[in-house]
């Protein structure tokens, strides 16, 4: 499997000399192509600032983040807010990513029309955010960030605010979605099922300075990405249980 | 919000209360006419000096004096102070003067501007124009630079470039603030030209008023003084109606 990018002798800190935080010595991933690569930690490891720093937002202290892929290459990152402006309308928040990059080319409404169906948001076009619901706003994020056709998806924490009723029918819908256009995801996130039922690997980093604590590769023994057949994996459960105790979530006293 | 109807009625009960007890108050005692003027005269006048056309050509002058010097007051304030966004550096130069200009009475500087400008109707408009700019600035840079840091990351995330980020983000939301300017600036206009005028001027409300109060007609004084309240509440009623197109301008078409 080729490597889509690779971070190597990463380090980053925060903070003056005598009160710093150091969150990364000497940090090395590499993210293969095509894949789902979940990230799980404990929370303030800087699980955002990796994502921060491979989308280029914020420079690592040493150390570098290496693309193989030349020309049409693309980040999309997806942050942990959803973050509609509040004087667009939510398909107006959809197309704000696109509207950047393509300057002149404006998405189609058909297109636009097939993403707000595909998250059941057909009705709710022209409302404003003002008056949607968190799962709502979500969706739309979701959609703006897909309407920039990224080559790499960074996600952070992206499912959060979606009820559980919806949550694997989304999942379920992004991940065909992606297997058709051969994306690579990058999925932050706390929820040790998310990350199983999504990822292809499950990569659980350390507290801070950060290392990663191991690398889980998941094979559920089912044919077809499904979030939803992912549960129901008799193996789901082993997967789940041994990242929980690497994981550590909880102190032994509680 | 709309009100019943019986409200707007009710709301015409004290003014007219007002006016009968004044009329009849004054009617009672012939010095008093001297001191407080009286309701019937005051519409007298109006329909007098309407007649003849004095009214409409003083009313005109301080408009024109007026809308010119708010609009280009604001127009060059808005200019500026969205403009300071671009540039950290150049504002914290520019801060002391801004905010030492801002505090300092326009207004005393009038007879200043009357011997530069003249005594036409040039001077007034300056006079205007100064006592708007500086409001018109201050709360157009507050307003951009008070856009949420997690925006600008946003538009980070897409690759946006500052002009872009300018235009979606900052100049969308420093469109309220910049609404607040006009409002409060439509007073400082209808001050600045009132105030020329009355320092030197041979037509205009101003002069209507220092003429009048020269023979101390206290009802001409006060016909005056309610026209001037008319500009303010037609230029408020004028931004009430441009806010939401303009919104939308800036929304849609940056």
């Amino acid at each position: 499997m080729e490597h889509l990018f690779s971070i190597s002798h990463l380090s980053k800190s925060f903070g003056s000399s005598d009160k710093r935080l150091v969150l990364f010595e000497n940090f090395n991933l590499k993210a293969a192509e095509a894949r789902v690569t979940s990230i799980v930690g404990p929370t303030g490891c800087g699980k955002t600032t990796l994502l921060n720093i491979i989308a280029g937002i914020e420079k690592p202290d040493t150390g570098k983040v290496e693309f193989t892929s030349g020309s049409g290459f693309r980040t999309g990152y997806m942050l942990q807010d959803s973050l509609l402006l509040p004087w667009r309308t939510l398909s107006e928040n959809a197309m704000l990513g696109s509207e950047i990059f393509n300057k002149h080319r404006v998405k189609s409404s058909k297109e636009l029309d097939e993403y707000f169906a595909l998250f059941d948001l057909a009705d709710s076009k022209n409302s404003y955010p003002a008056v949607s619901s968190g799962g709502m706003k979500r969706r739309v994020a979701l959609i703006r960030t897909l309407l920039t056709e990224p080559s790499l998806l960074l996600l952070d924490e992206p499912f959060v605010d979606l009820d559980f009723d919806i949550r694997p029918k989304i999942q379920r819908r992004l991940i065909r979605y992606f297997e058709k256009r051969n994306t690579t995801i990058v999925l932050v996130t706390h929820d040790i099922e998310d990350a199983v039922a999504l990822g292809d690997i499950v990569i659980v980093l350390s507290e801070k300075p950060t290392t990663i604590k191991s690398q889980i590769k998941i094979e559920l023994g089912i044919s077809r990405k499904d979030p939803v057949e992912a549960r129901k994996s008799p193996k789901f459960r082993d997967y789940f249980v041994h990242i929980w105790d690497e994981l550590k979530y909880l102190d032994n006293n509680d | 919000m709309t009100e019943p109807k019986y409200i707007r009625i009710y709301q015409l009960v004290p003014i007219v209360l007002v006016l009968v007890i004044w009329e009849l108050i004054v009617r009672q005692e012939s010095q008093m006419i001297f001191f407080f003027g009286l309701p019937s005269r005051i519409a007298g006048y109006f329909y007098s000096k309407t007649l003849d056309g004095s009214l409409l050509t003083d009313l005109s002058v301080t408009m024109t004096e007026a809308l010119t010097g708010f609009i280009l007051g604001n127009l060059v304030g808005t200019l500026l102070g969205l403009g300071l966004w671009y540039s950290r550096t150049a504002f914290a130069i520019s801060k002391p003067y801004i905010i030492a200009l801002g505090s300092a009475p326009i207004f005393a500087l009038s007879p200043i501007l009357i011997i530069w400008f003249g005594t036409g109707i040039f001077s007034k408009i300056m006079i205007a124009l100064l006592s708007t700019v500086f409001i018109a600035l201050f709360q157009a840079y507050t307003g951009a630079s008070e856009v949420s840091n997690d925006y600008l990351r946003l538009m980070k995330t897409f690759g946006a470039t500052k002009t872009q980020t300018f235009r979606k983000v900052v100049a969308p939301s420093a469109v309220v603030w910049v609404i607040s300017a006009f409002k409060i600036n439509v007073g400082f206009a209808l001050l600045g030209a009132f105030i020329g005028e009355f320092i030197s001027s041979n037509r205009g409300l101003g002069h209507l008023i220092l003429v009048a109060s020269g023979l101390f007609d206290i009802s001409l004084v006060l016909c005056g003084v309610l026209l001037l309240v008319v500009i303010a509440l037609t230029l408020n009623f004028a931004i009430t109606k441009i806010e939401p197109p303009l919104k939308r301008l800036i929304v849609k078409h940056l």
